[in-house]
């Protein structure tokens, strides 16, 4: 089945209007009202009726990872059809933002550098040993200007070279030579 | 052997007991737990369950009966394995994206179990740790850079001098000459002191002027001959090296090149290999003299008085520790300059590039705001490397000066008090001449190691670039039993249970099985980024298959000899590219010693002739770089013209007509008609209308193969997904042409 085919079966009108505004890059606002998105969880899958319809397996995402954790959330299906945008976790009823927020938080693995015990810089590859909330870990990055986002001028997220994910939230609230070392890898 | 090293006892006790008396087909030590902090989650696969244990206790054991598939998926930062069982999906556990590989293989081998086949787990996988020191890699199977030593680079870049040996020693040996001559002045300055000045005599002063002029002229040649040699031998060792590389390049296999874009591979033979000349030109020398002289100068000091020479020695410490610490502090400055001097570089690109578009959009004000931040942020960077570059050298100067003050202190007492016997007068001025030679190099020693780590790692990347292991032509060329010759190939091909992922874990086509028949056209079918393009580069061979085998003429593709296998085949892409030169040159790229008339009847053939001659310079008129002179059209009938001069046994048509409008269509349409006939054909072009004449169709979704046959049978088909695309096509068609009528 294709995606449309797929859409058409599953949705309401009203969910099609949300469809095709976040297939359009449209936002929320300028639609009539957004999407009721009831979800549901079973076993460690989320479910999600919009506007009533029959219940989808679906994928909560932040639409910007970088710069909007916390704001708008996509849903999207199995064949990566993003079948619904919110504008957070208040647009969906009560009983479902925890269920929002649980599978948010399983989805984005971002560990919060507390200490930077050292940094090498060796041969281009900035070599780092970092307490995070959680854990201990040492990784490795290069390319700092692809890998690393100055999200605000204080805040740093780090990519290292396999995909792993690390952030700074405020490289002011470090201690001094966590600081120093930061700034000499960065 | 990956997955079967024994857990911690007490993790084996549990899984015995979970699973008692199953063979245990593979373990696992996942890195993060079920609240994705870091600590480590034991996953089992055995003959009928799937177990996940912390250190205590097992936490869940999965009969393998309720389960129906096993995938692994990628979340931000991190993966999970999971399982779809009859109740539902269920997460057996997360891991960092360190282990993404691993777990990929162990839910294909969960999958194999629940198939009731025997679970293939492969035997090595690369680490993406160094097994020496447990850093992790730049990438899974580099060397790791904390543990290669830095003497064997060296020695290899020295090794790269060795085609090179008598120019290379020659400069050795002037090098040397030079530092000896250097030493005469000051060595003068003592004796017109001591024994002409002093004792009022000029007997001897015109031996040691000329000593002097003789010094100042022989270490002019010497420098000169060394410059000379120095700028030949880096020339001529970086251009080898250079030509290597790009060889090596062309070898290497497209998975490597797949996950580097051209502009780092660039990059690495120019950048890294000049920045290797550099040191090999200038870095390198200057080591060498300095270090040569500076052990000279030392004796040279101590002999003539070892009192003085401690004290001149005392700023030494300070000199080359004040010169790291410095160094350790300016390197992360330069970093910052250049990091934002490209920043402004590629804001001054853009700005130029994209001139239409903010000139369309009113954007001139925001982008000069943005312009005026970034160059603000590197005057500030300008700023701070500068002002601490100076008052490093100011230190130093001053350390330096410490060291002169001290000589001449201690040895005017000296003078003084022992009647001008030790030291002399000319024992102090030789002291004077010879530190100013001492001290000056020493301030740069760190800064000349730094640049020696910053070659050394240019010189790391590219070494790095020949060891890796480019595609197996020498062995795939050795005679399989049974291979056809090369001449004899007819051309069928087959694809039998084909896996692939690009990235493991990601798996982009999943048990592919399909056969064309020789001298028969096969169309594929299927959204962007179903898998067409991917069946096309492992039947080019550009990668292997994960797992299942592709067939030519009933021979594994591996054992065919992969050059002459690629002869057999022509490809007509989307976006053809073209090399700079000219049209004739292009069209007989693939056959170089093809004559005109043939180029000519290929390119009648595909239906270019016209617009060739209609040019000013007709066969000679020159493409540009990368075809940029020509239309799309035009680009593309002349790789179909080059196809047809190739001539080969298997033809692939990747989206052939797609970006063209629907008269040269036609045209291109003809072109391919002639070049098809004859050849097995396998070809994916988004207009399904254009599939029509193929044999037959292969529908491919999401990886794998959802529907085959003719085109008749799959239109045939209720709800089938060909017909389903047509029809979709159909209506978009259409819609464009109602939409074009009510424009007009």
């Amino acid at each position: 089945m294709n995606d449309n085919a797929e859409r058409s079966a599953t949705l309401t009108p009203p969910a099609e209007a949300a469809l095709a505004a976040c297939a359009s890059g449209d936002t929320l606002a300028r639609m009539d009202r957004p999407p009721i998105v009831v979800l549901s969880r079973r076993l460690d899958r989320v479910f999600a009726a919009i506007d009533a319809a029959e219940p989808v397996p679906v994928r909560l995402v932040w639409a910007r990872p970088i710069t909007g954790r916390g704001g708008d959330i996509a849903l999207l299906s199995d064949k990566k059809a993003c079948l619904a945008m919110l504008s957070g976790i208040e647009a969906f009823p009560i009983e479902s933002r925890a269920i929002a927020q649980g599978e948010l938080d399983r989805r984005y693995c971002i560990a919060r550098i507390s200490r930077v015990h050292t940094t090498r810089v060796d041969f281009g590859n900035r070599y780092w040993d970092v307490d995070t909330d959680r854990g201990r870990r040492r990784f490795l990055l290069r390319e700092p200007s692809k890998n690393v986002s100055r999200v605000a001028p204080d805040q740093v997220l780090i990519r290292d070279t396999l995909g792993n994910r690390y952030v700074i939230e405020s490289l002011a609230a470090l201690d001094q030579a966590s600081r120093a070392e930061a700034d000499r890898a960065l | 052997m990956p997955f079967q090293s024994a857990f911690p006892a007490a993790s084996e006790r549990l899984l015995s007991e979970a699973a008692p008396g199953e063979p245990v087909h593979a373990r696992i030590t996942a890195d993060l737990d079920f609240d994705q902090r870091y600590a480590e989650l034991r996953v089992a696969l055995t003959g009928g369950h799937v177990i996940v244990m912390d250190e205590r206790k097992v936490l869940l054991s999965l009969p393998i009966a309720n389960v129906t598939k096993a995938a692994t998926d990628e979340l931000y930062g991190s993966a999970r394995l999971t399982v779809t069982t009859t109740d539902g999906e269920r997460v057996l556990a997360y891991f960092t994206r360190n282990l993404v590989a691993e777990f990929a293989a162990i839910a294909r081998a969960i999958n194999d179990v629940v198939a009731k086949r025997v679970p293939l787990l492969p035997t090595e996988l690369e680490s993406p740790f160094c097994p020496r020191c447990q850093a992790p890699l730049p990438e899974r199977g580099a060397n790791c850079p904390l543990c290669v030593p830095k003497g064997r680079i060296l020695l290899r870049i020295v090794g790269l001098v060795r085609p090179h040996r008598v120019p290379a020693f020659l400069l050795l040996a002037v090098t040397l000459l030079g530092v000896g001559v250097s030493m005469a002045p000051p060595l003068a300055y003592k004796h017109i002191t001591d024994d002409v000045i002093v004792p009022r005599n000029l007997q001897s002063l015109p031996f040691w002027i000329g000593m002097i002029f003789a010094s100042i002229v022989g270490g002019m040649l010497c420098r000169l001959v060394s410059n000379m040699l120095a700028v030949w031998l880096s020339g001529r060792v970086v251009a080898d090296l250079q030509a290597r590389l790009h060889e090596h390049l062309l070898r290497m296999k497209m998975s490597y090149h797949g996950k580097r874009d051209a502009g780092e591979m660039v990059g690495r033979v120019m950048n890294d290999t000049s920045e290797l000349q550099h040191f090999l030109k200038d870095g390198l020398p200057y080591m060498l003299v300095n270090v040569i002289s500076l052990v000279t100068i030392a004796s040279i000091l101590v002999c003539l008085n070892p009192l003085l020479a401690v004290i001149a020695f005392m700023p030494v410490p300070f000199l080359i520790g004040g010169g790291a610490w410095f160094w350790k502090r300016l390197i992360p400055l330069f970093h910052r300059r250049n990091n934002r001097r490209g920043k402004l570089y590629s804001l001054l690109n853009e700005s130029l590039r994209g001139l239409k578009v903010v000139k369309s959009l009113s954007q001139e004000q925001r982008r000069s705001a943005e312009f005026t931040k970034a160059n603000n942020q590197l005057f500030a960077a300008n700023l701070a490397t500068d002002r601490t570059n100076f008052s490093f050298f100011e230190v130093l100067a001053f350390v330096m000066q410490m060291g002169m003050i001290g000589v001449w202190y201690y040895g005017a007492k000296g003078v003084v008090g022992s009647d001008g016997k030790s030291p002399t007068l000319g024992d102090i001025s030789a002291f004077a001449g010879l530190m100013a030679m001492f001290y000056g190099p020493l301030q740069w020693f760190a800064a000349i190691l730094n640049w020696m780590t910053g070659a050394f790692a240019g010189a790391e990347r590219v070494f790095n670039v020949l060891d890796q292991k480019p595609e197996d032509y020498v062995a795939a060329a050795t005679p399989v039993p049974g291979a056809p010759e090369p001449a004899a190939f007819v051309g069928k091909v087959e694809f039998r249970g084909v896996s692939f992922s690009y990235e493991r874990g990601k798996e982009v086509l999943k048990d592919v099985t399909f056969e064309v028949p020789a001298g028969q056209m096969l169309g594929l079918v299927g959204r962007s980024g179903a898998g067409k393009s991917t069946i096309i580069n492992l039947l080019c061979r550009f990668y292997d298959a994960d797992h299942g085998e592709i067939l030519i003429d009933g021979v594994r593709l591996q054992d065919l000899p992969l050059e002459t296998y690629r002869r057999h085949i022509g490809i007509v892409m989307q976006d053809p590219f073209l090399f700079h030169g000219s049209i004739l040159d292009n069209i007989r790229y693939g056959r170089p010693e093809a004559t005109f008339a043939e180029v000519v009847e290929a390119a009648r053939a595909a239906h270019c002739q016209d617009f060739i001659l209609e040019k000013e310079d007709g066969y000679d008129t020159l493409v540009g770089e990368g075809g940029a002179e020509l239309s799309g059209g035009e680009r593309q009938r002349l790789s179909i013209a080059r196809a047809i001069l190739h001539d080969p046994k298997l033809l692939i048509l990747d989206e052939a007509t797609s970006a063209v409008d629907s008269e040269t269509e036609k045209a291109i349409q003809e072109a391919i008609a002639r070049l098809i006939r004859g050849r097995t054909t396998i070809a994916i072009a988004h207009r399904l209308a254009t599939l029509r004449n193929a044999h037959r169709l292969v529908v491919v979704d999401d990886g794998a193969i959802v529907e085959q046959g003719t085109h008749d049978e799959l239109m045939a088909k209720d709800g089938g997904h060909f017909a389903k695309l047509v029809r979709l096509q159909g209506e978009i068609n259409k819609l464009k042409a109602e939409q074009i009528v009510e424009i007009a």
